[in-house]
Parts: structure tokens; sequence; C-alpha cells
């Protein structure tokens, strides 16, 4: 499922991305390695905030679309 | 071994992720022995620093901050272009301790670069307190044996340590024992592409090892440079050979996997060195985010701050301005008795004086202004701030992180434009750029301060200039929205940025950040507008052999002819005097009149009539001439009169003086062009003064104010700064409503031409500031001409 049905709180596994070879390789410069875990921790309009090992990251609705978990 | 070289400099680059603290241990280690500049050819910032360590020259270069050494981000190219062509004797991997896992996957990059690398773990008191407990030795040696030195940048601990591995390390090569084996199918790879690179790779500099990496995860910049030299065909082709190989190998893109086995590499690293077994999994920042980026309390959180912010900027600023404000004033009369009468009297307190002290007196705001900003980033807050918004932006076509250009704007929109920086993608970073001016500079406030002083009241400033404020960001927003639509139709880039944990901020880094950009204020107020305002003195002052319409000469001798034949009808005759000197009583009665005038005007000279101090004063004076008057009740009559006479010929000679010199600057230069323009903005309301004003706050818009200080105080004659506000209530052509039109014209028209400059360099050709400057002087007009002429039609402006 893509990571912006994430429920606050739960725990996912990124699995892979849907987004343009710029933007995924910079996703995974800032740690979103598929395998890796990705906790939802808030949402603010639509933007999610995420926890992935000890950084805190926010992505927009778009982007979060964009990233399968499961 | 000490190999340091005693007589050379020591190149030390700082290497990290943003927010590691990476610029807290620059200014540590330099002080105020800084140097700003750029990378050539790019817009990243070069940050240079000096320091002086056991006999040791030191030259510190702190790089821009970077999550990797990849080509996605021109941080990350200038980082590795630096390591590589410039071979500083030591790099220094500065790492959050905190954040460990993340900050490591950028250090195996930086080995790789086989450059001497020492590891500083830092913010390592923060990581203690967590309960995070980290085996230096067993990470060294995971790591190749680099060295690791344990840094607080915030407390300033380790510094010294620091500075004594460089001189114990630097030449040896600690990070070539470093090897990340990434799989046999990559290194495969690495292995055919090595004995093809052999001829070449010195040529480009880069290891060969790294060179092959690189050339297989298809990094478009390392490519193109082997592209450049002979026999590049051959390689390129076995490399793209071997990727489609690989892709189809490992089931994913060769990029993705390799950053996969670096990601895997750091995790066991982590597991080996590092125990986090103590550690609480939700931070204190955690628990602040709960309330800070609440959906409910997060934005009225965040406009609260923002008000706040404005509040100190504005009110408390506006204390230490006031005292700057008198104090100019009292340089302006010392240097007014020092120097004779003439041309270099006229441009040292005119032209320099003048224009300068009104453009420090707003330094205080400024100086608070970048301190609330050095706050916000420094917190953390700042990240936050663009996350709350980035929904509120996305709806006008711009992205989150825009708001912190934006926010910038506020500062100074040269300022902005730098800040675009951070936009990846050039189409938002072009839409930041244009609306960013909107958002009311720091420079537009003295212009918005000194119309509201003068035509509104007090009650209603605060609201009057919120008011502008709010219309600018209103018109931004919509701006963006419309070249959104129009000129960059299509996908806005994805946003995501990291939320550095909350931290408190250093004094130190504070001020530094707060000076940086003060400075570079403070370099444009003190060379273009100096220069400016020399350049507006000329044109307001000169041509001097103008013909005047009236013989002002001859208007001042009929005035004084009148006034003597009054005194002698009134006062000498009826006393049967020849002059006033012969009657001693009359004298002294006159001299006693003229000291409570005298008395009266100094008390009441920054005081409106309507003032109750001035009514209370008045009364006070009334009540002192009526004792003066039953104690000589012969010649009261007679000194009143003479008194009255004087005082109304000073009055005579000076608005003489006064149409002499509305008309010489009006034929001036200045005037000159003021008038010729004058067509094209009196449906604004706007006369030719505020004509010269608005052309001349092209160059800066701190000239405004001062061109309008030359302007108004040469037409009354009076080089007091402080009556600017009374010049202005006095122009006929001037009222609220022609002030506040005044004030919006100013809010939206041209940006300076810093601003300008600025954006040529970042977008590389001058079509977007000549965009920039045509469409938001036609949105003033526009928006002044509404204001202006609604205004009028519902009966405002009289």
């Amino acid at each position: 499922m893509p990571l912006a049905l994430a429920l606050i709180g739960q725990k996912c596994i990124v699995k892979s991305f849907a987004c343009s070879c710029d933007m995924r390789m910079r996703m995974v410069n800032m740690g979103f390695i598929p395998g890796r875990v990705v906790e939802v921790m808030s949402r603010m309009n639509g933007a999610l905030m995420v926890r992935i090992g000890e950084s805190r990251l926010v992505l927009d609705c778009c982007l979060a679309t964009q990233i399968q978990v499961h | 071994m000490n190999k340091a070289k005693n007589n050379n400099k020591v190149t030390v680059a700082l290497v990290g992720n943003p927010n590691s603290g990476k610029t807290t241990i620059f200014n540590n280690l330099t002080g105020s022995r800084q140097h700003v500049g750029n990378y050539p050819g790019v817009t990243v910032e070069k940050k240079e620093g000096y320091r002086h360590f056991e006999g040791s020259e030191f030259v510190i270069v702190d790089l821009p901050g970077t999550y990797s050494l990849t080509a996605y981000s021109l941080e990350e190219v200038v980082t590795r272009n630096f390591i590589v062509n410039d071979k500083p004797e030591m790099v220094i991997d500065i790492l959050d301790t905190s954040n460990l896992e993340r900050n490591l996957y950028l250090t195996v990059q930086l080995l790789e670069l086989e450059r001497p690398t020492i590891l500083a773990l830092n913010m390592i008191d923060m990581a203690d307190a967590s309960g995070l407990k980290v085996d230096d030795a067993k990470l060294a040696e995971l790591l190749g044996g680099i060295p690791v030195v344990r840094t607080n940048g915030v407390d300033n601990k380790g510094m010294d340590v620091l500075l004594s591995s460089i001189l114990k390390y630097s030449d040896t090569q600690n990070s070539a024992n470093f090897r990340l084996n990434y799989g046999t199918d990559i290194e495969q790879a690495i292995q055919t592409l090595e004995p093809l690179l052999q001829p070449i790779y010195q040529k480009l500099q880069f290891p060969i090892r790294w060179l092959a990496l690189k050339l297989l995860e298809n990094d478009t910049n390392i490519i193109d440079s082997v592209k450049t030299l002979t026999n590049a065909d051959h390689i390129i082709s076995t490399c793209n050979e071997l990727r489609l190989e690989l892709i189809q190998k490992l089931g994913e893109d060769v990029e993705v996997f390799i950053a996969g086995q670096r990601y895997q590499f750091v995790g066991k690293v982590y597991q080996y060195a590092v125990d986090n077994r103590s550690v609480s999994s939700v931070t204190i920042s955690d628990k602040i985010d709960k309330i800070l980026t609440n959906r409910m309390f997060g934005l009225p959180i965040f406009f609260g701050l923002m008000w706040l912010v404005f509040n100190l900027v504005f009110t408390v600023g506006a204390i230490p301005s006031d005292w700057i404000d008198q104090e100019f004033g009292v340089l302006g009369q010392y240097l007014d008795t020092l120097f004779s009468d003439g041309p270099l009297k006229s441009l040292i307190v005119d032209g320099v004086v003048g224009g300068v002290g009104s453009v420090l007196v707003f330094i205080p705001s400024i100086l608070l202004l970048f301190f609330a900003i050095a706050i916000l980033e420094d917190t953390g807050y700042m990240a936050r701030a663009a996350f709350i918004m980035d929904r509120v932006m996305g709806r006008f076509g711009l992205h989150g992180k825009s708001f912190i250009p934006l926010l910038l704007g506020f500062g100074c929109s040269a300022t902005a434009m730098m800040g675009t920086r951070t936009l990846e993608n050039p189409r938002d970073r072009i839409i930041t750029m244009l609306v960013s001016p909107l958002m009311s500079c720091s420079a537009k406030l003295p212009v918005y301060t000194i119309l509201i002083a003068a035509f509104f009241d007090e009650k209603i400033a605060g609201n009057v200039l919120f008011s502008i404020y709010f219309l600018g960001i209103i018109l931004s927003l919509l701006m963006a929205k419309i070249f959104r639509s129009t000129l960059f139709e299509g996908q806005s880039e994805p946003f995501v940025m990291e939320l550095p944990p909350y931290r408190i901020p250093t004094a130190k880094s504070v001020f530094i950040h707060m000076w940086e950009r003060s400075v570079l204020y403070l370099k444009k107020a003190g060379t273009i507008i100096l220069a400016a305002s020399i350049v507006m003195w000329f044109l307001t002052t000169y041509p001097k052999d103008i013909e005047y319409s009236r013989d002002y000469d001859a208007l001042v001798a009929q005035a004084e002819e009148a006034y003597t034949q009054q005194i002698s009808e009134e006062v000498l005759s009826k006393l049967e005097i020849e002059k006033i000197a012969e009657n001693e009583n009359l004298v002294m009665l006159i001299d006693m009149i003229q000291q409570e005038e005298e008395k009266f005007a100094e008390e009441t000279k920054e005081l409106d009539e309507d003032n109750a101090e001035y009514i209370k004063l008045a009364e006070e004076k009334t009540a002192k001439n009526t004792v003066i008057e039953t104690e000589n009740k012969e010649l009261y009559h007679y000194a009143a009169t003479y008194v009255a006479f004087t005082q109304g010929l000073e009055e005579k000679k000076g608005n003489i003086e006064n149409e002499k010199s509305g008309e010489q600057l009006a034929k001036s230069y200045a005037g000159q062009f003021g008038k010729a323009i004058e067509p094209g903005i009196a449906p604004l309301g706007f006369d030719w003064r505020i004509g010269i004003s608005l052309v001349s706050g092209v160059t800066a818009k701190e000239v405004i104010v001062s061109t309008m200080g030359t302007i108004y105080s040469i037409g009354d004659g009076n080089e007091n700064a402080h009556s600017m506000t009374k010049a202005l209530q006095k122009d006929e052509h001037m009222n609220p409503l022609v002030a506040y039109g005044l004030m919006v014209f100013v809010l939206i028209y041209s940006p300076c031409l810093a601003a300008l400059a600025v954006m040529r360099r970042e977008t590389g050709t001058w079509k977007w500031p000549a965009v920039s400057m045509v469409y938001s002087t036609g949105l003033a007009w526009i928006m002044a001409f509404i204001v202006y002429q609604g205004g009028k039609l519902l009966g405002f402006g009289s």
C-alpha cells in the first residue's frame, strides 16, 4: 500500500518507489532504503511526518502516495 | 609522528549532514576570522576561516551540508569536487551522534574518496544524556582505523583535541584501508572496469575504485567528465553493458542497490559499535512536535510566533531607533555650526548625514529581525514552519520550502532570493524569486513608519502597518498562483525535508548568524546608499544658475521695509521716540516677551497644536503674559505689538525662502525628471517629488527615505531630520489617502538593484529580473490606482 494510507503510529517497511529517478535517489540518500522501517508520526493537511531510523522527515502527500510500503 | 608542515598552511575541510552542528564547530574553530564567498560558477556559498594552533596555520573550509556524495544536488557535487580537486590535508566528518546511522552513510562515501579523514562525534553530550553509548575504538576499527574524536560544538568541547588530531594525522593515508564490499556482482563489474580506467583516472584525479562505482551508479556528472577524455567511448559502452547486466541480475537499479549495500554496512557498524538499548524511542523533540505541529494548534502557534517576531522587530526596535534618530539630529546641528555655508557643507549635512542617518535609524529593527530569524532557524522551528505551511503554500502553487525564502523576504529581498537555493526545482525557485519581493522587506519599513507617523493616528498605526504587510502576503500568494498557472504549468516538485531535533540555540551562533546578515545589509547601506544619497543630493541641488520666476531678494527687501514702517507707525511715533533702544523699560519688556515666546516654541517643537500638552503650555504662556501685562500696563501693548511684528517678518522671510528653494528644487535635474514622469503617476495622487523618490528607490529601498529627506528638508530650508514628518504634513499634495497609496506602491514596485542582481546570478539570465521589474511595477501602479481613485470615490482623501 502507499505510505500515504498508513495510520499514525503504524510501522511499515519501505518496499519501492514510483517517483522519478532523481527524486527516488534523493529519498534514498535521506534514508528511504527498501527494507527499512518507517513510522508515521503525524499528519498535517495531507503532509506526513515520518520517523526513519533516528531521522524525522516530512513529505507531502503526493510523494507519500508514490512510496509503497508493507 | 607529527607530519604537520610548520611553515605551511594546513587545509581542513568540514563535511557533514545538514543539522550535524557543522557550522557551530566551524565558528568555534575560526571565531571571527571568516571569509564568505562563492564556489566558482555555482551559487553555493563557500565559507573559509583561519585558525592558528601550535605553530600551524589552518585554513578551514565549511563545505555545504549534504546527505550523500551522489550528483543529485549542487551541494553534493561541490563537496566531492572540493575534496578531490583541492586535496585538503584533512577531512573532518562531523556527525550528529544521536542520528549516527544516517550520518555514517555519508561517512562511508567520504572514505571512498581516500583523503585522510577524522570522525568527529558531535553533540555527544546530547547522545550521552539520552543513554546512547558509542564504542569509539570499535567504530574506528570497523571503518578502517580512522581516528575518532568526541566533540560538543555547542559548549566548545573537544576543539583542541580535534586540532591536535589534525596535526597528528594529516598527510597519512588513513582512509585508504577502508573498503566496502558491495557483493560479488558489483565487485566483478568494478574489476572489469578498473583496467580500462587505469590510463585515465589520474587525469580526473578521482580514486580509481570510486570512479568505477560512480560510472556504475550512472552518475551524470562523472560520465560527462569521462566523456571529455579521448578513448572514452569504449569505457562508456562497456559501462552501459555492465549496468544492463547488473540491473537484470539484481532486479533493481544499480544506484539503489549500491545505496542499499552502504546502508546495510552502516547498519552493521552501528550494531557493533553502538549500544542504544537504553535510548527511549520517543525523544523530547517528538514530544515538543506533538504540540507545535499539532493539527489543531500548529497553525495558531505558528501565527502567534510570527506575531511575536513582528512585535519584537517593530515595537521593541522602535526604542533604540528613536535614540539614534535624536543623536543624528544633534550631529547634523553640530556639523551645521562647524562648516561655513557652501557646497561642501551642503554636501555633508544634506547629502551624507541626512542620507546615512535615515538608514542607520533602522539598524535596530534589522538586527532584531535577523535575531528572530536566527532563533527560528537554530531552534529547528523553521523546518516545522515549512511543514505546517506546505499545504497552504501548495494551494498557491508554492512549495512548503518556499516559505523560508518568503519569510526571509521580510528581512531583505536579496537574501530571500539567495534563500531559494533550498528549492531544487528551477520552476519553484523562479516563482518564489518573483513573488518574494512582495514580502515587505525591512528597507521598506522606514517609508511606512514615516508616512504612518505623519498621516495616521497613533492608535491605528499598528493596524495600518499590518494591513500593508498583509496585502503583500496576499498579493504574493495570488501572483504565485497566477505564475504557476500561466508561465509554469505542470507538476510542482515533491516536498521532502528533514526536521532537525529541537535545540537550544547558543548565544554565539545566533550572534554570528545575525551579524553576518546584518553586515551584508550594512555593506549595502554603506556603499550603494551613500553613493545614491550623494547622487541624489547633486541632482536636487544643481543646476544652481536657474532663472527664478520671481525676484525673491526683492520680496525680502520689500517685507523688511514694510516692517520698519509698521514699527515706526504703531510703536515709535506713539511713544514719541526715534528708536526702541531709547526706552529702556520697553527693551526689557520686549526681551521678556520674546524669551517667553522662544521658550514656548522650544517646548512645543515636537507637539501638534491639538495636543493636550500643547494646549497646557499655551495656557501657561498666556497666564505669564497677563502677569507681565498687569505689571506694565502702559508699555505692554507696544512691546507685544513689536514682538508680533518681528515674528511676522521672520515668518514671511521663511516663507519666501521656502518658495525659493522649492522652485530651485523643481528646476533641478531631479525636479525636471520628476516633472517628466508626473503625468504617469498623477492618477495615483503622486507629485513629482514622490516620483523622484520612487525612482531613486530602485537603487535600494532605503534610499526612498533619504531622498524624501533631502527633497523635503531642502524644500523647507530645514536640516533637522526629525521634522520630516512635519514637512510631509505641510505638503498640500499629501493626505492619508495618498500616503496609503504610496505605501502600497512602495510595497509592490520593482525590487532593488541588489535583489535584481542576485536574481540574475541565481537564474543565469537577465530575463527574470526584467520580468520581475516590469510585472511588479505594473502591479504597483494598478494597486495604487485602485487605492487612490477608489478612496476618492468613497470620499476619503480630503
